[in-house]
């Protein structure tokens, strides 16, 4: 009886855990999609950034 | 009756891979001939993009050099410089080749359009599809390249199915997004194409994968991808990606074809209405040229982040391929 018992709570922590581990790849898997976008929009910023910097200077350059 | 097919392409006079002009002149003479052979309509639709003033004209030769090609069959668009210099958001970018293949994408008449590459020629199964008009609206058509040793001059059949000059076995096309040589061979109806808004104008710092992203964008809108079932022929040389791609190790950020590292395999883009430079004002010139004149009225702006986004996958396909650093 008590054997069957401490399976049970085995079988429940077991389940539990499982639900936890889905949850935790699910998280990871929408951070990890977030991070993409997020480093997508990073490279067209820093783009952005050198050529209005590069414009800026060869402005100058001419006054 | 309507226009079956347009080809779009993109080139200039500029020496690309030491023979440019030779090499796209054999395709052209080439798939020109096969199309015509097989009573297959069609146009060649050509994006002359940022041409140095100082040199003729791609298009100039073409006529030149191919006049049994006639002028409502192989229209070209003159694109102002000034729009490279406006655009680019990588310097070392020299050419945006599919804002480049947008603008002749906008703007081809046929029901079909194929966009492909200057040196690229059209197998015997593609052609004999494209003559049984056994195509799907909806559906993107990929074929497999066969890449050709750097020294063939292929002219004829037995030359070009040679499986001597294959410089290397070719990479079979895998689901879902079938990849590998994409910019080479991308056939669609116009209406999806248009419904798309083309290739990737959002994210201008490559060459590199601008291709893939679009088949993509094509799957997460929930457009079918086919094997079209033959090959393109493509004759490697010098400057490619292919054979250069270790003279820049070390200083990839220098590379003429940009960053090859972003996630073109998982975000996608919401190209602005305005695609393939649509506000550039047009002006005719004879023989189906058109020049479009810098307008910054037609330039995106050059940061717009709302229109980066998540590419979903699909019930019952394969799941797609997430972040990779």
């Amino acid at each position: 009886m008590e054997q069957s018992r401490q399976d049970q709570k085995r079988i429940e922590k077991a389940r539990v855990l499982d639900e936890r581990l889905d949850r935790a790849e699910r998280d990871l898997t929408a951070a990890r999609d977030l991070l993409m976008t997020i480093e997508v929009k990073l490279d067209i910023l820093e783009g952005a950034a050198q050529v209005l910097d590069a414009r800026t200077r060869r402005m100058l350059a001419d006054q | 009756m309507s226009l079956f097919l347009s080809i779009v392409l993109t080139g200039r006079n500029d020496d690309y891979g030491g023979d440019f002009r030779e090499r796209f002149f054999r395709t052209l003479r080439f798939n020109h001939r096969e199309l015509t052979a097989r009573g297959i309509a069609h146009e060649f639709v050509l994006t002359e993009w940022a041409p140095d003033p100082a040199r003729r004209l791609l298009v100039d030769f073409v006529k030149e050099t191919i006049p049994d090609i006639a002028d409502e069959v192989f229209t070209a668009y003159i694109v102002d410089p000034a729009y490279q210099d406006a655009l680019t958001l990588n310097p070392h970018l020299k050419y945006l080749e599919y804002v480049a293949k947008n603008v002749a994408i906008r703007r081809a008449s046929g029901d079909y359009i194929l966009a492909s590459n200057c040196d690229v020629y059209f197998g015997r199964r593609i052609l004999d599809v494209l003559a049984g008009r056994a195509l799907q609206p909806r559906t993107v058509y990929r074929a497999v390249r066969h890449d050709l040793e750097m020294s063939a001059t292929p002219s004829d059949w037995d030359a070009l199915e040679d499986p001597g000059s294959l410089d290397a076995p070719p990479r079979p096309l895998k689901l879902p997004l079938m990849l590998g040589g994409t910019g080479d061979f991308v056939l669609l109806d116009r209406e999806t194409f248009h419904e798309l808004r083309g290739f990737n104008e959002v994210y201008r710092l490559a060459r590199m994968g601008v291709d893939a992203n679009f088949m993509l964008k094509a799957f997460s809108s929930g457009v079918q991808i086919v094997d079209i079932g033959g090959p393109v022929y493509h004759v490697n040389h010098v400057g490619s990606y292919r054979v250069s791609r270790d003279t820049y190790a070390g200083r990839e950020h220098e590379a003429p074809w940009g960053n090859r590292q972003w996630h073109y395999h998982g975000v996608v883009y919401e190209n602005p209405p305005s695609w393939g430079l649509r506000d550039a004002p047009m002006r005719a010139l004879a023989g189906g040229r058109w020049r479009l004149d810098f307008d910054l009225h037609a330039v995106p702006p050059l940061v717009d982040l709302r229109r980066v986004v998540l590419a979903v996958d699909r019930v019952g396909q394969p799941q797609l391929r997430r972040y990779k650093k």
